[in-house]
């Protein structure tokens, strides 16, 4: 039993902690209401007692054995001595004949829910003296309160434990849901690279050959022109990969609309027409815009991968990007093929970890991460069915923030 | 050391979405030194590819893996259907993986490629 409430005791992670202003507030109010210059919240340690709170006494613990708390928590009752000096368990107690000469005590025990008793609330006199009714009363209460605010102490910081993780966590996802269209696209961005390769040293090494054999200027030419047109193809692949993967600090700047958008689309032509997907671009009016590009880009990049996701294995897929941008807004409409989501799921998609596809191929954080980037936008990010067809749109307020 | 031209009396197929990469290709055979085919036919894509195969005589098959309108792994496929025993090249930008695993094919050349890998599969099939 008693190793049992040293346990149960343990668990509140309390003892040795620092003062707390919601526990001295209890302990001033018992001193000032019962009329008494000290008051503790003491708890009862394996061998000492240990005062969370105290008001009017300095020591911070005691040895168990000469503490009168330790006689309170053998009951559930309030535990009143009017002299300790006259009281045969106390007259000989240190604490009643040397500092601080206790004469008076009386402590009501701290009880857990499933009956433990971990210490009191009592006050403390050098004088003789007995509490009022009311005074047990009041004393009693501020006990049970004593009692609460080492449960809600607890909780909150179980609680911030328990969100301390999940935040970990949702961070782990997020990295992991970047790995996921990073890997998926770095196969396409393989391909990409090595065709230029291949390009850019089979037409040199033809160079040799056309020199040698005195070939045709128009050949040579030819050649000259493929090698050059390989290393912009190269080159155009890079800047996309590095604007993928800079770090997401990098605060709002002024960019081209136009650019940003074509360099989400470049990302994906190579898919597209490995699965015969038509894309379709318009803007009504290319502007600049201040903005944080590697977020917009992720937020497009997401939508237009849950495109081309939900239609790649359809015949006569398309995907059509639509943007209207004026002096006050700008609007971003992805559609694609697809015939407008499931009614039930609506109310779903934008939520962290909502995914319909395969286990392993997204873990349901795009939209609630473009969701969150077109917030801080100043912009809203919505899904409606359009004409049948599955329709999301970014709409950005330009005005000023 | 003088090297001897090697004439053959076959006839090749170059398969590859990307036309500056066929224009490779075929300029490498058409003035290869070391070994010349007698036709070398050209296809944008497995589709387009078979076709050729089903109305021509062809010795010998360089196909890149992925294009749209039929991979390479079509190709392959559509040999084994129309059984015809043609030794063939994977020629492909990403890399050797699992999916070739269980596909005939004679060698496979990744991407960039060097054209000496060529000829030395081509003479030891055609030779």
């Amino acid at each position: 039993m008693e190793n049992r409430r040293l346990e149960v005791l343990k668990s509140y992670e309390i003892l040795d902690t620092e003062a707390e202003k919601e526990f001295d507030e209890i302990t001033q109010l018992a001193s000032k209401i019962c009329n008494k210059p000290i008051s503790v919240v003491s708890l009862v340690d394996k061998d000492r007692q240990w005062f969370k709170s105290k008001y009017g006494l300095d020591a911070d613990e005691t040895p168990r054995e000469v503490a009168f708390c330790d006689h309170v928590i053998r009951d559930f009752k309030l535990m009143e001595v009017k002299n300790a000096a006259k009281d045969d368990r106390f007259k000989n107690n240190p604490l009643v004949t040397g500092d601080p000469n206790i004469r008076f005590y009386a402590g009501y025990p701290l009880t857990t829910t499933d009956g433990y008793n971990l210490g009191t609330l009592c006050v403390i006199d050098d004088k003789e003296g007995e509490l009022t009714d009311l005074q047990k009363e009041s004393l009693m209460v501020l006990a049970n309160q004593v009692m609460k605010q080492m449960e809600l102490r607890i909780k909150n910081k179980k609680l911030e434990e328990s969100y301390k993780a999940l935040e970990k966590n949702q961070e782990q996802m997020i990295k992991n849901s970047k790995f996921v269209t990073m890997g998926t696209l770095l196969g396409g961005i393989a391909h990409e690279i090595n065709n230029p390769l291949m390009i850019l040293n089979g037409n040199a090494q033809q160079l040799k050959m056309i020199i040698n054999k005195n070939m045709d200027k128009e050949v040579l030419f030819k050649k000259i022109d493929n090698i050059s047109h390989a290393t912009f193809r190269v080159k155009d692949i890079i800047g996309n990969l590095v604007s993928l993967i800079k770090e997401e600090k990098i605060e709002k700047e002024e960019v081209e609309l136009n650019d940003l958008i074509q360099s989400v689309i470049n990302l994906f032509n190579h898919s597209f027409k490995d699965k015969n997907i038509t894309l379709e671009y318009t803007i009504n009016e290319n502007i600049k815009w201040n903005c944080n590009s590697v977020k917009v880009k992720e937020a497009l990049l997401n939508l237009v991968k849950n495109s081309y996701d939900a239609i790649k294995e359809s015949k006569d897929s398309w995907i059509k990007i639509d943007v209207k941008t004026s002096n006050k807004m700008i609007s971003i409409d992805v559609t694609d093929s697809g015939m407008g989501l499931d009614k039930e799921i609506v109310s779903e998609i934008f939520d962290p970890f909502f995914t319909t596809k395969e286990i392993g191929s997204g873990c349901g954080l795009g939209l609630s991460i473009s969701r969150k980037t077109a917030e801080s936008h100043n912009g809203i990010l919505s899904y409606k069915e359009k004409n049948g067809n599955t329709n999301f749109n970014l709409t950005f307020d330009l005005k000023e923030e | 050391m003088i090297e001897i031209m090697i004439e053959l009396e076959k006839n090749i197929l170059i398969v590859d979405d990307e036309p500056a990469i066929l224009e490779i290709l075929e300029f490498e055979f058409d003035f290869s030194e070391e070994l010349k085919f007698k036709n070398i036919f050209k296809a944008f894509s497995g589709k387009e590819a078979l076709n050729i195969i089903q109305n021509e005589k062809i010795d010998f098959i360089i196909t890149d893996m992925q294009m749209p309108n039929g991979d390479g792994k079509s190709i392959i496929k559509g040999l084994d259907k129309m059984k015809k025993d043609i030794p063939l090249v994977i020629h492909s930008g990403f890399g050797y993986c699992d999916e070739l695993k269980n596909l005939k094919y004679a060698a496979f050349v990744s991407k960039p490629g060097d054209m000496s890998d060529f000829f030395k599969i081509i003479k030891e099939k055609l030779c």
